[in-house]
């Protein structure tokens, strides 16, 4: 539209109330801050974990939070737990974005094919989702996961298939929606092409109800993936897992109970995070769904 | 009504059969020769060989799924390598347990979070109403087991006034039933409580702002009874649904519960199961669970049209 | 239009039952309020009529809110004060309030569908306060309901009072608000809008029936329309509502025969006559009904109205009495009855009117 030189500008005026609104919603603010120490954690693991989180020392297991050296103690093998915490970053990371975004991408096509095409498409899919939600999300992630034999890669599979109902629906939803819209029949009218009508029309639409429901899917995640990791279907010891530590400290739980707390209170952390971030982002999106109104 | 039932009915067949060809392709999921994990190491070759053939497994996958299904529809789930008995025989023993602690927890976490979502719309935006999204947004946040493991650290451990595991046996009263329950229970209906709490609150607050609530007011009848008498029925079919689904999500969150509490279940079963990889076992209790889903979701739509006289009468 | 030429009135009616004194509805904050109503007042007396006429947005609605003090979330009294029987009706308790609203104080609101409690059969909607507050027992509030349903002309009351509010046709319907707002013997019936959903048909019969019913019971009655027509056959008087503001009122004759506000005369001209010259187009009011979030400056009026002046734009026109007898207030500086001052700087807007 204008030349070179005053884009930058714009784009930088344009940029600055957005972040001003972002900031100024509690939720987003919140969230963003616990996600972002998660993160800051995960990076930079390797400069901050004060111990090797592998390296066990029997003497000293169990050692009590607050100890000299041991901010948070030792769990059932003298390690570290505040060391093992931190890289332990690292796979809740993975295992909460990671399986959203694959399931957003294939829930998300299928549900534009089948809110995009309709007719049998659309059957075919609804009636596949509609089975997919017969089962209770955990049973299935559960029963994948046990088939295929426990493990990083069975958990990720055994989420994805979970949540890619749960994508699609929504997608699907939102497509319709934007089909029923003036604007794409006006297209079709033009003679626009169906590539052209869904990257121009349908895409942008699609895309904050896709930002939206990633973060609190991946909030849940966190939480779906602890479980699986409890129920000892997730990552194999020795990687340090939240899920995992804490299913480990169950047993000394009367003795030493921060072991199997502090994990917990991690996970929590990171959930409440992606939580209120989601929450924050459809805020600031969609402002007719702010809570408290009707 | 009888007709709705009917097509309900007829329209849930399509999804149960889906079900079974998913827990069908459990099987199929199994890396290497199924007939290892299905019978366990130590089986002879022998056995494997019938297992193989009564599966039809060097048949096509249409072949099998047929032998599965009308092995289904005779009651034969397999047999359970953990428990050394029949799948169907372990999972019925065992789901009344479940089934009691998932009617329990489901009980309080509708009676806590109906009142607790009907008290904080009353008064939106104030602080209890705050109070309330802070604690719906932690219960959501909180892996229910990692809840359990606390539950059990204050009371059980530290403050020692609650039994934290098992189940006692029948004759030493419903008393000590209760207390056995009472953890299991909290820590199962905590998600669900926040669920329905949630949805509480807003279906109240659409219901509130209605034309004839302020009819009622009018009238000068009492806020105590235009929620009791106006808002809440009126409110209920929303809440329902959100019960519902919980109540499904309950049976299969039991696995977890179960687990922490060591709770003689299908869920603890299945627990068991996956660590001496007893696949069909899991296969069964998955079943099972979904097929308990899809009818809770079943009878929660009658209860909504029944709910709804508008829709009843049409 | 029968019955009402024989009414006069003298200078000061007897004391109001209702009396509202410069009542003021705010929206929002404090510090950036929406004022839906301003300044608002009027008297109604045991067995007077009072017809409240305005464009929907003019603040009626609002007006009978605060006057029961049933305000929306946010809404609150900013100004001015409500009495009912001398007790200030911002003062009471909760208690004492709920008192009022239906046996002092009782309303037929318009949507008579969305008014009606959807999942309560009809006869346990009517009962309800009936039963609670009023000491009846079951059976006799049911006999209580079925007079009710009969007297608001409801054929087969009794078996009416076991349907659901959807099983009943849209007159049946606003009859049935009329027999609950009547069933704990109101002394003021506030009618908001208590036709506009239903058949030119029954429209007429609905207000017959209510003002039938206000003669019988000795209630008085605040009858809230966008309709000059609708009022003119039964009110005492008539107060004419503009974006929130009384801009005239005065008694029905002299409305009708003598407004002095350009916009009560230009509601005046939208009504059909009966003696109107076929093919004759009914003059709609040009421009847009003023929009509640915009504070237009000076009279609110000015952007619509044909005779403005430069100080219409400037500051509020103040009330000034027709006549010497204070019936008659209106809120305009132009005098209509001179129509050479009329042709203002704005006249040349008058192109503007096509629109509608």
């Amino acid at each position: 539209m204008t030349d070179f030189a005053s884009t930058t500008e714009k784009d930088r005026a344009r940029l600055l109330p957005v972040l001003r609104r972002s900031l100024g919603n509690t939720s987003f603010t919140i969230g963003f801050t616990l996600v972002s120490i998660v993160v800051l954690a995960a990076i930079l693991a390797d400069f901050i974990a004060p111990h090797d989180p592998n390296f066990a020392n029997p003497v000293i297991r169990y050692t009590p939070p607050l100890t000299d050296g041991y901010l948070l103690g030792t769990d059932e093998l003298g390690r570290d737990i505040l060391s093992r915490l931190i890289y332990g970053a690292r796979m809740a990371l993975v295992v909460a974005i990671f399986p959203t975004i694959i399931a957003l991408c294939i829930g998300g096509l299928l549900g534009l094919i089948a809110g995009y095409a309709g007719s049998i498409c659309d059957t075919v899919v609804m009636r596949y989702f509609d089975i997919m939600f017969a089962f209770p999300g955990i049973l299935l992630a559960l029963g994948i996961s046990a088939a295929i034999g426990p493990g990083l890669n069975s958990m990720i599979i055994a989420m994805v298939v979970v949540t890619i109902p749960e994508f699609g629906r929504i997608i699907r939803g939102v497509v319709l929606g934007v089909r029923e819209e003036l604007f794409v029949e006006a297209a079709h009218v033009l003679g626009y092409s169906h590539t052209r009508i869904l990257l121009r029309h349908v895409l942008p639409n699609v895309l904050g109800p896709a930002l939206i429901y990633g973060t609190l899917q991946t909030g849940r995640n966190v939480i779906l993936a602890a479980s699986l990791s409890f129920l000892g279907l997730g990552t194999q010891p020795p990687t340090p897992d939240w899920g995992q530590m804490l299913s480990g400290g169950r047993t000394a739980l009367a003795t030493a109970g921060h072991v199997a707390t502090i994990p917990g209170l991690a996970i929590v952390f990171l959930a409440v995070g992606f939580n209120l971030l989601g929450d924050g982002i459809r805020d600031l999106l969609d402002p007719r769904a702010r809570r408290g109104g009707n | 009504m009888f007709a709705f039932i009917i097509r309900r009915l007829l329209q849930i067949i399509p999804v149960i059969i889906g079900v079974t060809i998913a827990t069908f392709f459990l099987t199929w999921l199994i890396p290497g020769d199924p007939t290892n994990v299905l019978l366990g190491p130590g089986a002879s070759e022998e056995s494997r060989e019938r297992l193989r053939d009564s599966l039809g497994l060097d048949q096509s996958l249409v072949t099998q799924y047929l032998i599965y299904m009308s092995n289904l529809l005779t009651g034969d789930l397999g047999q359970s390598i953990s428990f050394s008995s029949p799948v169907s025989e372990v999972l019925f023993r065992l789901m009344g347990n479940t089934a009691l602690l998932a009617g329990a927890a489901i009980f309080v976490a509708s009676v806590a979070g109906i009142a607790a979502g009907t008290w904080a719309a009353l008064r939106p935006g104030s602080f209890r109403d705050r109070g309330l999204t802070i604690v719906v947004l932690f219960l959501n946040s909180m892996p229910s087991f990692w809840l359990g493991l606390v539950l059990i650290l204050i009371f059980g451990l530290h403050l020692r006034v609650l039994p934290v595991s098992g189940m006692p046996d029948p004759q030493s009263g419903l008393l000590t039933l209760l207390a056995h329950m009472a953890l299991p229970t909290i820590t199962l209906a905590a998600w669900s409580l926040a669920a329905i709490a949630r949805m509480t609150r807003s279906a109240v607050l659409e219901v509130i702002n209605n034309d004839y609530v302020r009819t009622a007011r009018s009238r000068g009848v009492s806020e105590a009874r235009i929620v009791l008498f106006h808002a809440l029925p009126n409110a209920i079919p929303a809440v329902l649904t959100v019960i519902g689904i919980q109540m499904g999500f309950l049976f299969s969150g039991a696995v977890l519960t179960e687990t922490v509490f060591s709770w003689p279940g299908v869920g603890l079963a299945m627990f068991q199961a996956i660590s001496s990889r007893d696949i069909p076992l899991i296969q069964g209790g998955i079943l099972m669970l979904a097929l308990i889903f899809v009818l809770i979701n079943l009878i929660v739509d009658v209860l909504y049209v029944y709910f709804n006289p508008k829709i009843r009468l049409n | 239009m029968t019955g009402k030429t024989q009414m006069t009135h003298p200078a000061q009616p007897v004391e109001p039952i209702l009396s509202v004194d410069g009542l003021s509805v705010s929206y929002g904050s404090a510090r950036q309020p929406l004022n839906v109503v301003k300044d608002v007042s009027f008297d109604v007396a045991p067995g007077q009529v009072l017809g409240i006429v305005g464009e929907s947005g003019s603040g009626k609605s609002q007006t009978v809110l605060a006057v029961l003090q049933l305000l929306a979330e946010g809404g609150r009294i900013s100004g001015g004060q409500v009495r009912f029987e001398g007790a200030e009706l911002q003062s009471l308790s909760q208690r004492r309030m709920r008192k009022v609203r239906g046996q002092g104080i009782a309303l037929i609101s318009q949507d008579a569908l969305s008014s009606l409690n959807p999942s309560m059969k009809i006869g346990r909607q009517m009962a309800e306060p009936l039963i609670a507050y009023d000491g009846l027992s079951a059976s006799a509030a049911r006999k209580r309901c079925t007079e009710l349903l009969e007297l608001v002309g409801i054929p087969a009351p009794a078996h009416r009072l076991e349907s659901y509010p959807h099983e009943l046709s849209g007159g049946m319907r606003q009859r049935v608000l009329i027999a609950m707002a009547i069933s704990r013997n109101p002394r003021v019936l506030i009618a908001d809008e208590p036709t506009t959903a239903l058949d030119v048909t029954i429209q007429a019969q609905i207000i017959n029936l209510i003002d039938d019913l206000r003669k019988e019971l000795g209630m008085a009655l605040v009858l809230i329309t966008h309709d000059l027509g609708v009022v003119a056959g039964i009110a005492d008087r008539i107060s004419v509502m503009y974006a929130g503001r009384i801009v005239e009122t005065a008694t029905t004759d002299q409305i009708f025969a003598a407004s002095r506000h350009p916009y009560t005369r230009a509601l005046l001209s939208s009504i059909p006559k009966p003696d109107q010259p076929r093919g004759e187009r009914l003059k709609p009011i040009p421009g847009l009904p003023v929009d509640p979030r915009e504070d237009v400056r000076g009279c609110a009026f000015n952007p619509r109205c044909t005779h403005a002046l430069a100080s219409c734009t400037e500051s509020l026109p103040a009330m000034i009495a027709a006549e010497d007898d204070g019936q008659h207030l209106f809120r305009c500086p132009v005098d209509p009855f001179r129509p050479a001052e009329a042709e203002g700087p704005r006249a040349r807007l008058q192109g503007n009117g096509g629109m509608s």
